[in-house]
């Protein structure tokens, strides 16, 4: 019938073009955009010093820390959960790998130690959000507090020296032309990638954070998954930290101080929602380019820190009023 | 326009990108009416509502309110004019008590500090909740009332507007024939009083009872203004569909005399203390056993205890003869061959961020997956033969669903239970807020899985639906079985009688 033909032809057309506006597509267009637009413009404002093999590598191998832990940060947030600890677990696992990294310990079992170790940890903290069902964001500022606490308490506040060169390397080494950490980067996110789009434990994520009440009645246990990615979190926390304390030839204590700030707005900016639900990967990769690039290339024009922190606040906001506004987008009209 | 207009849109036309909402509606209502406003979903019903309590703004056309042409800016400039609206979904502030959302934006206060009276606030408010005879106390929180109950303090909350018009979209969807009742009975008082109700609802029988006149919608088109009087049950489906639909009560209706199989679920002196007591029934194959009761009689709360989404303090749930007391979760639930429908279904049942093919296979990913691998292929598979039964629509399996009708939405809930292939599905309030066409093709469905030989469990506050469907019926009434019936023996009286 003509009628029903009509119907079904306005209801495709509205599906696609909501499709269009919803989907993180535009949304990661935007982004993706605005990165190029800013890679042109510190190329252009820096007379040349910007667009440099060393200068990318050294973009590359500081980009790497915020990807490895960004793509931990993304399973949590895609639960609609948060993880505020990850820059005092950088400071706790570097200092922790470096004491077991005295006693001579061989470079694989200190970073496999500290990696479990963190993982324990990450455990600790989803087991208190899931089961005690306390606020991620109270729970995580607490243990943000306690890691670093543990970490300044164990050292004196001095840090503590690794002559491990192989260790060492993790954070200054190259494999092939590539730094280490870019390479360790890279299959952390594709490996992530994968499980979160083709796993069930990530189709689990995503429901979880989606709509809770439907993911218990659909059978999903949202706890574990809650202990899950906080686990996953603090494991790449501390793969994250060794190799940082690879780079510094040190545990440092006060290591990565304000990191998770970068780190949130990295994947905010790649267009996970903090309400949870949406999210991606390659997101992540493209919001923790965008930050390091502003940073670099602030620094490289001469800006100076204080007022770094300025413009990484207003990058922040920028991105949390995008993200809303797409979210508006994709609810309006939704009955008409 | 005559005397008695009080307002009239005209010409209105409203789009959204890539669909016409609205084509040149002309919509005029006049004082002291009950004017309904009824089409399928998607035919604009709501589009031409927001426009006219200033959620939207028209595209072209123009509104006369009170003779004067206007232009409705926003929501709260419609409400100063005197149009007032009650939402489907309810607009209440959970952490506020119910005087203190009745007068939100609107409080008592004296000129000092903005201080608020409360003394004041909670005597004008039990004014409004007395006119509707709500069992509501002023001072309660929202959060602790039921959906009923809610809705009722939303109505409460238009009357203290002193509106002129009063827009209610589906205020009954979620009320108890009883609160229904009553609120016709203040709908009529208001009526009475001059004020002009726009009424919308899908279910047609209230529509007769309350409304005086009737515009109908279709696909964004006006079909028709026309008085009731001169119009019956038939020719508003036909108006609304554009063709004949096969009447519902037909193709669905009862079995005469048909035969149910062995029991597959039976509960005994189910107790959760102040919910439900001493519960005892039994499920066979083949057969639709309906749920009857007000809204709040604990039908939801024992479906959910059975499910395994809470705990129960006494008695056993015994599945295909086996005792197994009670499920630890869902989980468990779902793997001895249980599926259950939410009466909320945007709540508890689908995830709006994923598209129709990830909302069906949610809960039977086990079996479509290797070490937690899912396998791509296999998943498009299986789903395309759920959206083909069901029907549903649009038919690419990677549509968001948010972007779908109520019914088909339901029927994207469905297929994700079918999908687990269950014995028993419980399907509570599986009708709520869909359009006729889809409720029909629901109740085909219902009966279809019955002849297939699962045991369906169908809570329903409709009683002409439960009446028709069910094969045995069980009434509920404050957390007891009160009564049970065989459909032939069953009546709406019957029913009533029980349940109040």
């Amino acid at each position: 019938m003509s009628g029903d033909n009509n119907t079904i032809e306005k209801v495709s057309l509205l599906v696609r073009a909501k499709e269009q506006i919803r989907g993180f597509q535009i949304r990661k267009m935007g982004v993706l955009f605005a990165l190029v637009v800013l890679i042109i413009f510190f190329s252009i404002m820096s007379g040349g010093r910007f667009i440099t093999i060393s200068n990318i590598l050294t973009v590359a191998r500081q980009v790497s820390l915020a990807i490895i832990v960004g793509v931990g940060l993304t399973f949590v947030m895609i639960t609609a959960n948060i993880d505020l600890a990850v820059g005092s677990y950088l400071a706790l696992s570097g200092v922790f790998a470096a004491a077991i990294l005295y006693y001579g310990t061989p470079w694989y079992v200190a970073l496999l130690i500290i990696m479990i170790g963190m993982a324990l940890v990450g455990v600790l903290v989803g087991v208190i959000v899931a089961k005690q069902r306390l606020n991620a964001l109270i729970t995580t500022l607490a243990m943000m507090g306690i890691a670093r606490g543990v970490a300044l308490a164990y050292t004196g506040g001095a840090p503590i020296y690794i002559k491990n060169d192989t260790f060492i390397s993790l954070g200054t080494g190259y494999i092939g032309p590539i730094p280490t950490p870019v390479v360790i980067a890279a299959v952390i996110l594709i490996v992530g990638q994968f499980i979160l789009r083709k796993t069930k434990f990530g189709r689990y994520a995503y429901a979880t954070g989606g709509n809770q009440e439907a993911a218990i009645t659909s059978g999903i246990n949202v706890d574990r998954i809650k202990i899950i990615v906080f686990l996953i979190s603090g494991m790449l926390s501390g793969l994250a930290g060794s190799i940082l304390a690879g780079r510094l030839f040190s545990g440092n204590p006060t290591a990565g101080q304000g990191f998770e700030l970068d780190v949130i707005s990295a994947v905010v900016i790649g267009g996970t929602s903090l309400f949870g639900g949406v999210g991606s990967m390659w997101g992540t990769l493209i919001g923790a380019l965008t930050v390091g690039i502003i940073a670099n290339g602030l620094t490289i024009l001469g800006v100076g820190y204080f007022y770094q922190l300025i413009a990484k606040g207003v990058i922040i906001y920028i991105a949390i009023l995008i993200d809303r506004q797409t979210q508006e987008a994709g609810m309006r009209g939704g009955r008409v | 326009m005559n005397s008695g207009t009080i307002f009239i849109m005209k010409d209105i036309s409203k789009s959204f990108p890539g669909v016409k909402a609205l084509d040149k509606v002309t919509f005029e209502v006049d004082r002291g009416e009950v004017h309904a406003l009824v089409g399928e979903n998607g035919a604009g019903k709501s589009t031409l509502i927001k426009i006219l309590s200033g959620v939207y703004h028209q595209d072209s056309g123009q509104i006369l309110y009170k003779g004067k042409e206007i232009d409705i800016k926003n929501p709260r400039y419609a409400q100063e004019l005197g149009i007032s609206t009650i939402y489907q979904e309810l607009n209440l502030c959970p952490n506020l008590t119910v005087a203190d959302n009745i007068f939100l934006g609107n409080e008592f206060s004296s000129s000092f500090f903005n201080y608020i009276d409360e003394k004041k606030l909670n005597r004008e408010c039990k004014k409004y909740l007395d006119l509707l005879e709500a069992d509501v106390d002023s001072r309660t929180l929202v959060s602790s009332l039921s959906v009923a109950q809610q809705q009722m303090v939303e109505i409460a909350k238009a009357l203290s507007y002193e509106s002129d018009v009063i827009i209610m979209d589906e205020p009954t969807a979620t009320l108890t024939l009883h609160e229904t009742k009553k609120l016709f009975e203040t709908i009529r008082k208001l009526k009475e009083q001059g004020r002009s109700i726009i009424y919308i609802s899908h279910r047609l029988e209230e529509v007769f009872e309350i409304a005086d006149t009737v515009t109908v919608l279709k696909d964004g088109k006006l079909v028709g203004t026309k008085s009731l009087k001169d119009l019956n049950y038939i020719d508003i489906v036909r108006m609304m569909v554009g063709r004949d639909i096969e009447s519902k009560y037909i193709k669905t209706a009862h079995k005469m005399g048909k035969k149910v199989g062995k029991v597959l679920l039976e509960v005994r002196n189910l107790t959760k203390k102040g919910i439900f007591e001493n519960i005892n029934f039994s499920l066979h194959a083949c057969e639709i056993l309906g749920f009857s009761g007000l809204v709040g009689a604990g039908r939801t709360d024992l479906m959910r205890a059975i499910f395994g989404l809470e705990t129960i303090d006494e008695g056993n749930i015994i599945i295909n003869g086996k005792d197994i007391k009670q499920f630890k979760g869902p989980k468990e639930a779902i793997n001895k061959g249980i599926g259950m429908t939410s009466e909320d279904r945007k709540r508890e049942s689908l995830f709006l961020n994923f598209n129709i093919r990830e909302n069906v296979t949610i809960s039977y990913l086990d079996y479509l997956s290797k070490y937690g691998y899912i396998m791509g292929g296999t998943e498009k598979n299986f789903v395309g033969k759920f959206t083909k039964q069901l029907d549903i629509k649009p038919q690419n399996i990677e549509a968001q669903v948010i972007t779908m009708s109520g019914g088909n939405q339901q029927k994207v809930a469905i297929a994700k239970w079918l999908a687990t292939a269950p014995e028993i599905l419980i399907m509570d309030e599986p009708t709520r807020g869909i359009d006729v066409g889809a409720k029909s093709e629901i109740y085909k469905l219902i009966r279809l899985l019955s002849d297939q030989g699962k045991g369906i469990i169908f809570i329903s506050s409709e009683l002409p639906e439960i009446l028709t469907l069910s094969d045995r019926i069980i009434v509920m009434n404050k957390g007891k079985i009160v009564g049970t019936f065989m459909n032939e023996e069953a009546t709406e009286e019957k029913i009533m009688e029980l349940a109040v």
